[in-house]
């Protein structure tokens, strides 16, 4: 017979001081999430409305007017893994109860002295971090319990009179250590904030109003504070000049509950390519305006393209926080059916039409520059004094017309570009005929050059003439004989050298493009302009890329 | 068992609020704006509190860790963070090396306000081998030399401190000198070696920081002297000097022994100041 199993009883003397390590060293692979947990402690308290990080020397001095702690709240503070409060129902952010012990890996004391409205006493608490690592260190057998007990200590100290009303709590990252000295950089402080604190968007940012609007209807947990970082008050991207984006879109993701579970807002670069500003780019969570891991926790959802979030700058806030919930890193959410269905819904319906954006602004940008390419063009006719130069002229016109062409039937160039696609291939072609006028009397007035060798000038593009079908100029290409490779290539020279000269690279990447010219243009499946679009397309994100 | 940091009295806090308060205020106006101040306000910073109305920025130095982790919760609660520096340390160290114990260096260079509170005074220097206040001190007046800034120097001293005969020295000095320019001033000088330090110091500290001060184009335009009965029941003494910047200062600027010798004491008792009942006799 078997004998029923009792349950192990365990003491204190079962918890040994490497559990310390486990939940301040251990916890977080962005040291500068120490600062995150205790500027949440504050924000937590609901009526804190200024919180604030100062680097002072090697300390860091967090500090808020938030309500403040009596005898009991700060020794409930201390408590490890207790959580005293339910964060689907109040302000909270945090509710694992271990932030407050955050800061015993980067410093040597952390000072925490809080007062309470009405309170009589400051009360001190002073974790003695340096001594708690040094037993982790040593080894020390010795219970956590018993540990904590010979680090920590309570201090109280009477109020004076004009303090009495007041109430607020600092935290002092005492003497922080060299292993942690990105907690001591303001410029990596500031930016660390602006992107993760629920901190107000920027009020440069020309639709800072109309995003506030946004998330104060949609979002029931969007609530923003004041944080300054020395004195300076710290706003969350974008951090971009106006003119950049585009007015904002809204999306949100409905489980039938009363708020939808998901709301986002993105705005796109009206101009192709990534947004220049690393700190602002792509698509980041936010969970009660905290926000959760990076803009690449988004974009590794997106299978086709990621890097196309780059060229816009938006977030989703997590309506449903009960069902939602970020995991102790802060770099994503705990595995749950809510969170996989926002996943999902994010990386397919979401990107799709985003990335359909993206498309479009491309191929529209691309058009409106073929527009201004007609625009110089069609401007004067030209008086060429040789024949050859006459016909390029004209090449140029008719392969900008077919290009024009194009873009009037790509769905993804908008429509009020192509009306004035429109109105350009019929200038463009009025413009062929004034041409060849111009050039009939050239022919005449050209003594020297005989009629028949000045030959004629190709005709004008119809105006309704349909598009060459990618696939059709495609067979065409493949269907040209080997010798005709070595005048492409010659054909592509001109192109390739104005790049690089334009663009200072490296001798590497000079034969990279070099090659990676050659290999495009000698496949035959790349006339010569398409490897000239490939280089400008190069130049654009190589200017991006430097911008 | 709660801490008592935030120590104060009344004649500390006559001193502090109508003494050196409408001096600060003066100092305030004549400036034309707020004034900068730097020096030990203790846990509780009630000198800082109580001339906030003509301060624009405050450094204050404190070498307890415990008690600078108290000042920033005070600072807090008082809506000072934003004008408010802590440096951590040693106040002489700070003043010499021109960092604190965290590498912090002050906001700004040199200061409208320098409150030396609860300091050892100068005499520290030959009672203990140490010369560092000196030291300090005479840093203070480099820093304040090189941007050429007009300061008001508030220093407050124990006078129990033992002075090994060098106040009495002095007085001697003075009576040799005032002899030099066919001044009688026996008597005087008689009546000055029987009574406390405070009234020995009077004389004897603003005529050495002077000396520091003249090496430094700075001559003392202003000097007073508040004896009290300290928290503690000790004798202190409270001085509020003004150290005018005189870029074409050459050599020394004396203060007139006379001056010295008849610029009253003042004494603060149950919150009141007035000038002390006991006159010395004058100099003939």
């Amino acid at each position: 017979m078997m004998a029923s199993p009792e349950n192990v009883k365990f003491g204190e003397d079962d918890l040994g001081v490497f559990l310390i390590e486990t939940i301040t060293t251990g916890l977080y692979k962005n040291k500068l999430n120490i600062i995150r947990e205790y500027v949440q402690n504050e924000t937590d308290t609901d009526i804190a409305d200024e919180v604030r990080v100062d680097i002072k020397g090697r300390d860091v001095v967090i500090s808020g007017n938030g309500s403040g702690m009596n005898p009991e709240e700060i020794i409930e503070a201390t408590r490890i893994g207790f959580p005293t409060k339910d964060p689907t129902v109040g302000p909270e952010a945090g509710f694992r109860h271990i932030g407050m012990w955050s800061g015993v890996s980067c410093c040597d004391t952390i000072y925490i002295t809080s007062k309470k409205k009405r309170g009589k006493s400051f009360l001190q608490l002073k974790i003695n971090a340096k001594g708690l690592r040094g037993e982790v260190d040593a080894l020390s057998r010795k219970p956590l319990l018993k540990v904590l007990s010979e680090h920590v200590t309570l201090a109280r100290f009477p109020v004076p009179k004009e303090d009495r009303l007041k109430h607020g709590t600092s935290v002092i990252l005492s003497n922080v250590t060299p292993e942690y000295i990105e907690l001591l950089d303001e410029d990596l402080v500031k930016t660390y904030l602006q992107r993760t604190a629920p901190v107000a968007v920027n009020p440069d940012f020309e639709f800072h109003d109309a995003i506030r609007e946004l998330l104060d209807v949609n979002v029931s947990t969007y609530r923003t504070f004041s944080i300054l970082l020395n004195g300076e008050p710290v706003y969350r991207p974008p951090l971009i000049k106006k003119g950049v984006l585009s007015s904002p879109e809204d999306f949100e993701k409905d489980m039938g509950g009363k708020d939808p579970c998901a709301y986002g807002w993105v705005c796109h670069k009206k101009k192709p390519g990534r947004i220049s500003d690393s700190h602002s780019r792509g698509l980041v969570y936010k969970w009660k305006n905290w926000t959760i891991g990076d803009a690449n926790t988004t974009s590794n959802l997106f299978k086709t393209e990621p890097t196309r979030a780059n060229w816009m700058v938006g977030e989703v806030h997590i309506n449903d926080i009960r069902g939602i919930r970020p995991n102790s890193q802060k770099d994503n959410f705990e595995p749950s059916e809510s969170a996989a269905a926002v996943e999902e819904w994010l990386a397919t319906s979401i990107w799709k039409r985003l990335r359909s954006r993206v498309h479009k602004t491309s191929a529209t940008h691309k058009a409106i520059g073929r527009h201004k390419d007609g625009e110089k063009l069609t401007e004067d006719v030209p008086e060429y004094e040789d024949a050859d130069e006459w016909k390029d002229y004209v090449y140029e016109l008719q392969d900008l017309a077919k290009n024009l062409k194009r873009d009037i039937k790509n769905s993804n160039v908008r429509d009020s570009v192509k009306r004035k696609l429109r109105r350009m291939v019929k200038r463009i072609n009025a413009h062929l005929k004034k041409t060849d006028k111009a050039f009939e009397k050239w022919k005449k007035s050209e003594a020297e050059v005989p009629v028949e060798e000045a030959g004629s000038l190709p005709e004008a593009v119809e105006e309704n003439e349909e598009p060459e079908e990618e696939e059709g100029l495609e067979e065409e290409e493949a269907e040209t004989a080997p010798e005709e490779v070595a005048s492409i290539l010659e054909e592509i020279s001109p192109y390739l050298d104005s790049f690089l000269r334009r663009n200072k690279l490296s001798d590497d990447q000079i034969i990279v493009i070099r090659a990676l010219s050659r290999v495009l243009a000698s496949s035959l499946r790349f006339p010569v302009e398409k490897v000239a679009e490939f280089l400008d397309f190069l130049e654009f994100e190589l200017s991006a890329e430097s911008d | 068992m709660t801490q008592a940091v935030f120590k104060t009295n009344p004649n500390k806090d006559a001193i502090r609020s109508d003494f050196d308060k409408r001096l600060i205020a003066a100092d305030a106006k004549k400036k034309g704006g707020g004034l900068t101040y730097f020096g030990l306000p203790g846990a509780s910073m009630l000198d800082v509190l109580e001339w906030l109305p003509y301060i624009d920025r405050i450094i204050a130095v404190e070498r307890d860790p415990d008690v600078v982790a108290l000042m920033y919760a005070r600072g807090l609660n008082q809506n000072l963070l934003d004008r408010l520096q802590i440096m951590e340390g040693d106040i002489n160290d700070i003043l010499i090396n021109g960092t604190d114990s965290k590498g912090q260096t002050p906001h700004v260079g040199s200061f409208d306000i320098v409150n030396l509170d609860f300091y050892s005074s100068p005499l520290v220097k030959d009672l203990r081998g140490s010369a560092k206040p000196i030291e300090g001190i005479k840093a203070l007046f480099e820093r304040q030399s090189v941007a050429g800034h007009t300061f008001r120097l508030f220093l407050t001293g124990n006078v129990r401190v033992r002075d090994k005969g060098e106040l009495d020295t002095m007085l001697r000095q003075i009576q040799r000198e005032l002899k030099n320019l066919g001044r009688q001033s026996d008597e005087t000088i008689d009546w000055y070696l029987k009574q406390r330090v405070d009234w020995k110091m009077k004389v004897w500290l603003p005529r050495t920081l002077n000396a520091i001060a003249n090496s430094n184009q700075f001559s003392i335009s202003d000097y007073k002297a508040v004896s009290y009965k300290g928290t503690s029941g000790s004798r202190m003494v409270h001085f509020a000097l003004m150290f005018a910047y005189e870029r074409d200062l050459i050599g020394l600027t004396p203060i007139s022994p006379m001056d010295l010798l008849e610029t009253p004491l003042f004494e603060a008792e149950s919150g009141h100041i007035r000038p002390s009942k006991k006159r010395p006799p004058s100099v003939e």
